[in-house]
């Protein structure tokens, strides 16, 4: 089970085959748990939500078509779970369309204690915009859907949360 | 002066394509935007930890698959009306079948006691066997057992009478032991007397 493909994997899912699904629950259960602490989220309440995800996983597997990836569907549903469990404070700041596209700073080498340790003080809001844009690769409208938000609050909250990461860093 | 003019008319739509083509986010703009995502991204992910999920297969497995109960709250609860039914029912039909047994027992007994009772009476003639065998009848002092058996007799079949009337057994029956026994006590003094 292992050794199986995803896609056979996922085909055995969709029939309730247990073995699969726990197989499945292995691969990604720990990159979503740590895409939720990353998120700000407590370890149990992370951990409630992973649960709780995962339910809704397997409940709707039937329905994954296979356009995205695996990954990228089970971690749209984990948000929805999380967005349950907690509510994503999301800061006003100013609809900074186009500014947070066309900042490319180049990254100073910081120290990687540093580094964790700001982006552990950033505010929930930004912390999750900068998880989701940068370590899950997701575009501004997929974020904007997912913690319903426009696209330009999306955009403002990677600019802001750059900055704000940038000055912790520098005191 | 007209090929001026075309010439300026051209050099004007050059410039506008021109602005247009240098407002448009640049080839050069979107690679920036690349290396910084790339570089942003390496960055975070060297320095943040990853972490472990705790083992909770067990509990999703019970998610995906509940425990079906089997009777629903609602079944169960018109199963617990049903079952306190029966046993009301049964209980009733219990005592009732009791209740009913017990009243034959007791006029069963009762007829018996008055039918002894009225055997008895038998007694109350005694006097003449006595006379016809010369005995006196002051020497045994009949008069008075007489008069308490008479009383006896009359008692038991007022009991009788109450009971077809009220049907309190438990009571009268009491009272019909009573009697039995001053019955019982009644005949041995006559015995006694007698064969003193």
């Amino acid at each position: 089970m292992e050794q199986l493909p995803e896609e056979e994997l996922i085909a055995l899912c969709k029939k309730f085959d247990r073995s699969a699904q726990f197989e499945l629950y292995r691969r990604y259960k720990d990159s979503l748990f740590t895409l939720a602490i990353r998120m700000g989220m407590e370890p149990a309440d992370a951990e409630w939500a992973l649960q709780d995800g995962f339910i809704q996983i397997f409940k709707s597997i039937s329905s994954f078509n296979g356009d995205s990836g695996v990954y990228a569907w089970m971690r749209t549903i984990l948000l929805r779970s999380i967005s349950k469990t907690k509510k994503i404070l999301i800061q006003p700041t100013d609809q900074l369309d186009c500014l947070a596209e066309t900042v490319g700073e180049s990254l100073p080498d910081w120290d990687k204690e540093a580094l964790q340790l700001a982006f552990e003080q950033l505010p929930p809001g930004y912390r999750t915009v900068l998880t989701l844009y940068y370590l899950e690769d997701m575009t501004h409208r997929e974020i904007g859907a997912v913690l319903k938000i426009s696209e330009g609050t999306s955009k403002s909250q990677l600019y802001h949360a750059k900055q704000k990461l940038t000055t912790l860093l520098k005191v | 002066m007209m090929k001026d003019n075309d010439k300026k008319k051209q050099w004007g739509k050059n410039l506008s394509k021109l602005k247009t083509h240098l407002t448009r986010p640049s080839l050069d703009n979107r690679m920036k935007q690349a290396l910084d995502r790339l570089e942003w991204r390496t960055k975070l992910e060297k320095s943040l930890p990853t972490h472990t999920a705790p083992e909770r297969w067990e509990d999703i497995e019970k998610g995906i698959y509940p425990k079906q109960p089997l009777l629903s709250p609602k079944k169960l609860k018109w199963m617990a009306l049903f079952i306190i039914l029966i046993s009301t029912l049964v209980l009733y039909l219990y005592l009732l079948d009791f209740a009913d047994e017990n009243q034959t027992d007791t006029h069963e007994h009762l007829n018996e006691e008055v039918d002894m009772a009225w055997d008895s009476k038998q007694w109350l003639y005694f006097d003449e066997f006595c006379e016809e065998h010369f005995i006196s009848c002051d020497i045994l002092n009949m008069d008075s057992l007489h008069t308490e058996w008479d009383e006896t007799v009359r008692n038991l079949f007022d009991l009788k009478e109450s009971i077809r009337e009220y049907g309190k057994e438990e009571l009268l029956l009491h009272e019909l032991n009573r009697l039995e026994a001053e019955y019982t006590e009644l005949v041995t003094r006559f015995l006694n007397t007698l064969l003193s």
